[in-house]
């Protein structure tokens, strides 16, 4: 059945059907099929797919809200508040009965405790890592079983982990970074003498404890095992955050103690730059990274961090295990050897390429300058290029006319104001003139500041609208960014001195929370009157074609405006071009 | 109640927003818990967002106010994305002022977000592979189905499953007839069917 009031019956029927899933329960297909014979056929189609996306989902709720729920008591632990969670439980605060000891107490997620084998094979590893005392080590007192809760009672520290601290403190000091990479490494090169391996290094698992912020690492020995059927992270772990894995172990393959240098040389990559060294839109680019990428010396993101340390690091993080540090204990005694280069007195230290604070200001200075540039130039270079933004004279027009493939146009842009001038040039191609965008065809792309936003020119506009515009999911690098806000709209103003006969241009919108801002009016003014007016664009609706003649016009003004939104937008102009 | 609630925010009341925010909260954590970029989801709580969007919603109660949307659970909605996209800006930003160009930047890619979080969402269900080869496989297969999906379908299936919206609401949100995101609803599920006809034989294997 396909008419129309079938089609509307079955949505409902697919609504109530999603609706009692989501409430928790088990309705059967088939029961729905039987109770509308009519629609039958397309509920034994369709339902599966439904019942499978929220089956997925309520199994993820499912194992959140289980080990959400607060016990009031597991085995000889009074559960007193929630510490925190993770992909590998929730951690609370407990008093151990008898002892009346303060303790963490972690519960593990009901897919690992419910699962017999994986059960006995986490216990096994907890007890293996009960007996290891060491100061940069978290001490596990026990881990065992009640009911049907796993759970693992470990020392109450008080502090922050690494990650929270890179979040508050992005840009540590040197010598306090070499002091917590030096006692991660002491740590490590205890757990791996007990023949142990962590496989999980990364900064969550990294705790600083108390005010002088001593490394005490967490989970180790219980991260997921290659040699083991469980994995007792989360799949969207894994899915997640590859960040930290060693190339090994992203391939599925034995690891051993080096597998956690590498992932330790990604922490410190992160925390010495700011930057993971493996990096990638999806989970498929991240691993392909892991797989081919070289990071950049670490010095070259920051130059505080001496040379030794840098070439320790990527040493660290070489994709074969061979030719990284041979052990923790290796890796500990050449940090050692750093440190005690840093901590020499000031003069001494001026041998090494640490900079005195003022020269890192200076540099950093123009370098965040370089920096905040090429972007812009960049988007520019790339507006300018891919546009397809030709100039064709009349008497070749019959000529396809060639889209530029490399533009070296001289930008000098001025920071106090938001206009970036590109000198003009053009150069012919099968006897066809082609010009760069801003070339000749105007003086220069205007992005109008924000209204009431000072400080923010050309640069403010977010580094995606430059590098990729993305219009309706569909990748746009030849576009032109603007984003105009309420009574402010944003123009682009091109100098035609009459020279041209029309502008075409597709238009439509780019912003990624798809249809978070109000509809977008795109305008073409030539000398002052209004040539072409859009339709209101979303980022929903069809992209509109404009073509309007621009004979004997000397300004053209692309202007886009928001309508009724306090907010504003992106909004682009794709594939605009002029013809003579 | 919930009507008269909707009255009252139209007028303008701060309680009743109060109100109908605590009401519509768990369902918005669902939205940003979906639409939350993983990357960006290390460093982000939405419970930050959720705060940060109520506060966003009182001072732009006098919008609403003055051009109300069909229900404040859409307008709400609205505001929670334009938060969320504003700690991507904030993100974005921090990092052009930042000498340490941190790592949010990467959280925040121009490309499509949505079908970013239908693969993740759709991988979960998968078969759970021995490796991570494996399942870059896994989710390469759904992602290239995941790109063969009209961008309304995409939206339609992210809308009604993963956001929970019903299907007046989606249609809504997208600026279409009922009946037609309702068509497409069921030609994506139907597409959606094979998809996982496949995974599933994939499992088997």
């Amino acid at each position: 059945m396909s008419d129309e009031a079938g089609d509307e019956a079955l949505d409902e029927l697919a609504e109530e059907f999603a609706g009692l899933i989501r409430a928790g329960k088990n309705p059967s297909i088939e029961d729905f099929a039987a109770k509308h014979p009519d629609l039958a056929s397309d509920i034994r189609d369709i339902f599966p797919a439904i019942e499978a996306m929220e089956l997925a989902k309520r199994g993820e709720e499912k194992s959140d809200a289980a080990a959400a729920k607060m016990p009031e008591r597991v085995a000889e632990f009074r559960v007193v508040r929630e510490l925190g969670r993770g992909g590998m439980g929730v951690v609370y605060e407990a008093v151990q009965d008898p002892l009346e000891r303060r303790v963490a107490l972690k519960i593990l997620p009901p897919r690992i405790s419910g699962d017999p084998v994986g059960a006995e094979r986490f216990l096994q590893e907890a007890r293996a890592t009960a007996g290891i005392k060491h100061p940069n080590l978290v001490t596990v007192y026990q881990a065992g079983k009640d009911g049907d809760l796993l759970y693992l009672a470990m020392e109450l520290l008080e502090g922050e982990s690494l990650e929270q601290r890179m979040r508050r403190t992005p840009r540590p000091e040197l010598r306090e970074l070499l002091r917590v990479f030096r006692e991660i490494a002491a740590g490590l090169s205890v757990i791996h003498s007990h023949g142990l391996i962590h496989r999980d290094i990364k900064p969550s698992n990294i705790f600083l404890e108390g005010e002088n912020g001593r490394v005490r690492i967490l989970d180790f020995g219980l991260a997921r095992s290659s040699s083991s059927k469980i994995q007792l992270t989360r799949k969207g772990d894994i899915l997640g955050t590859p960040a930290y894995m060693s190339p090994e172990q992203a391939r599925g393959e034995q690891v051993d103690a080096r597998s956690d240098l590498f992932s330790l040389g990604c922490v410190m990559y992160a925390v010495c730059t700011g930057k993971r060294p493996f990096r990638g839109e999806s989970l498929l680019d991240q691993l392909t990274s892991l797989a081919v990428d070289k990071p950049l010396p670490p010095q070259q993101l920051n130059m505080e961090i001496p040379e030794p340390l840098s070439q320790l690091i990527l040493k660290m993080l070489m994709k074969i295990p061979d030719n990284r540090p041979g052990s923790a204990a290796e890796l500990l005694c050449e940090l050692n050897s750093i440190e005690k280069i840093v901590a020499e007195p000031v003069s001494e230290a001026a041998a090494l390429p640490i900079k005195s604070s003022g020269d890192i200001a200076q540099r950093s200075t123009t370098s965040a300058r370089r920096r905040i540039l090429l972007p812009a130039i960049a988007g520019t270079v790339c507006a300018a290029t891919a546009l397809f933004v030709f100039i064709t004279r009349q008497p070749e027009a019959a000529v396809e006319p060639a889209p530029i493939k490399k533009a070296a146009p001289v930008f000098p842009i001025s920071d106090a104001d938001v206009t970036a001038l590109v000198s003009a040039h053009s150069k012919p191609a099968n006897g066809t003139y082609v010009i760069e965008l801003p070339l000749t065809l105007g003086e220069g792309i205007w992005i109008p500041k924000e209204s009431g936003i000072k400080d923010r020119p050309l640069h403010h506009v977010p580094r995606h609208v430059f590098e990729i515009f993305s219009v309706g999911g569909r990748s746009s690098p030849h576009a032109i960014g603007m984003h105009p806000i309420e009574h402010s709209p944003a123009d682009i103003i091109v100098r035609l001195d009459k020279k041209f006969k029309s502008f075409c241009a597709i238009i439509s919108l780019n912003d990624p929370v798809y249809e978070a801002h109000s509809a977008m009016t795109f305008e073409v003014i030539g000398d002052g009157v209004s040539l072409w007016q859009s339709k209101p664009v979303t980022s929903r609706s069809e992209t509109q074609l404009c073509e309007v003649s621009v004979a004997g016009v000397t300004t053209l003004t692309l202007k886009v405006s928001c309508a009724g939104d306090d907010r504003g937008t992106h909004a682009v102009w794709f594939e605009p071009y002029v013809t003579r | 109640m919930s009507e008269e609630l909707e009255a009252r925010l139209r007028q303008g009341d701060e309680q009743a927003l109060a109100a109908l925010f605590t009401q519509h909260r768990p369902h918005l954590f669902k939205i940003i818990s979906f639409r939350l970029d993983p990357r960006l989801a290390q460093r982000v709580d939405p419970e930050d967002i959720l705060q940060e969007a109520f506060l966003a919603a009182q001072t732009r109660l006098v919008h609403f106010v003055k051009d109300p949307m069909a229900s404040s659970f859409l307008w709400l909605r609205l505001i929670t994305l334009q938060t969320l996209q504003d700690v991507y800006r904030r993100h974005a930003s921090a990092k052009q002022r930042d000498f340490n160009r941190d790592v949010a930047m990467d959280a925040f890619s121009g490309n499509d977000q949505t079908s970013v979080a239908l693969v993740n969402r759709l991988a979960v269900r998968g078969p759970s592979p021995a490796s991570i080869a494996a399942r870059r496989d896994l989710i390469s297969r759904i992602g290239e189905f995941i790109s063969q999906l009209e961008p309304i379908d995409r939206e339609v299936i992210a809308l009604r499953h993963y956001e929970e919206l019903s299907n007046s609401e989606t249609a809504r949100v997208l600026g279409i007839q009922e009946k037609a995101a309702s068509i497409r609803y069921m030609r994506a599920l139907k597409r959606l069917k094979d998809l996982m006809a496949q995974l599933d034989s994939l499992g088997d294997s």
